[in-house]
């Protein structure tokens, strides 16, 4: 499991940057192996979409920083929230189908827990297109330097 | 166990020194790109821009083993200060996602910022929604104001 053996060091996100952005929300960070950049299946780039698309929104990366503390019941953790149960309760399938959240049902309680496999795949994106750009930019520098110097 | 969450976005900086207006040609050249568009895997890249709003681009980068296009189209032309177009590719889980570029010209420099992220879910092309409609929505909010 790429996630496993990675530092996760909070990191302050660009905020300004992010129409969503609330307050700088934490990164996560590793020295990423990129595992779906590889042999990236149908499958697999479908799973990372919805992830994204879960990570999207404010509310869902703010109940997965709580729940990044430790595992709550579905009534704790909407007693976080100003938004309703109901909404809170959206969310949390959303960020399920994303395969984000894990449910444990004890008697009467619904448990959460975080399921961190995902994440490492969108730290796997980032850090890939983060890579990207910098050396396009690098490149872009070179390109543009020489062909002034050409022309001098 | 310490997790941290991130909103899916690379933002990129680098400051040059040479004009923004020499910088921002270079991205829409394809000439240009063919050769700044090219990561040390690639050893051919070969591109095709209609520069223009609405206009499409592709950026076809050749490896050893295989060929990876990237295709787009502009949302936001504004020279030599911004750029924007959505950026599909295999490594984009198959959907459009969203580059923007911004030239500021500091003294004889320029930074350029590149901003890519991954689309809202209301945004991307809808099955059932008309690109144009799809792509004023983009340009209206991520276009000049």
């Amino acid at each position: 499991m790429p996630g496993a053996a990675q530092a996760l060091v909070p990191v302050r996100s660009p905020a300004g940057h992010y129409p969503n952005s609330g307050p700088p929300a934490p990164v996560l960070t590793g020295a990423c192996t990129l595992p779906i950049f590889t042999h990236m299946g149908e499958y697999k780039a479908e799973q990372l979409d919805r992830v994204f698309s879960a990570l999207g929104d404010p509310t869902r990366r703010a109940i997965l920083a709580r729940l990044s503390t430790g595992d709550a019941r579905v009534t704790d953790l909407a007693a976080g929230f100003s938004i309703s149960l109901n909404s809170v309760s959206k969310h949390i399938r959303a960020l399920e189908r994303a395969g984000l959240l894990r449910r444990r049902i004890m008697g009467r309680e619904h448990v959460l827990s975080i399921a961190p496999e995902p994440l490492a795949d969108v730290a796997s994106w980032i850090d890939h297109y983060r890579r990207f750009w910098e050396g396009r930019l690098a490149d872009l520098e070179t390109f543009v330097l020489e062909k002034r110097r050409k022309r001098q | 166990m310490t997790i941290t969450i991130a909103p899916p976005i690379v933002v990129v900086r680098r400051r040059i020194p040479a004009p923004a207006a020499e910088l921002f040609e270079a991205w829409l050249n394809p000439e240009a790109m063919a050769q700044w568009m090219r990561p040390s895997k690639v050893h051919r890249t070969t591109a095709t821009v209609d520069a223009r709003v609405g206009g499409r681009y592709e950026i076809i980068m050749e490896m050893e083993s295989r060929a990876i296009p990237h295709r787009g189209v502009y949302i936001t032309i504004d020279p030599p200060k911004r750029l924007v177009f959505t950026w599909h590719s295999p490594y984009t889980g198959g959907r459009d996602t969203l580059v923007e570029v911004d030239f500021a010209a500091s003294g004889d420099h320029t930074e350029v910022v590149v901003t890519h992220q991954q689309l809202p879910e209301d945004e991307r092309t809808g099955h059932n929604e008309g690109w144009t409609s799809a792509l004023e929505k983009l340009a209206q909010r991520y276009g000049k104001s």
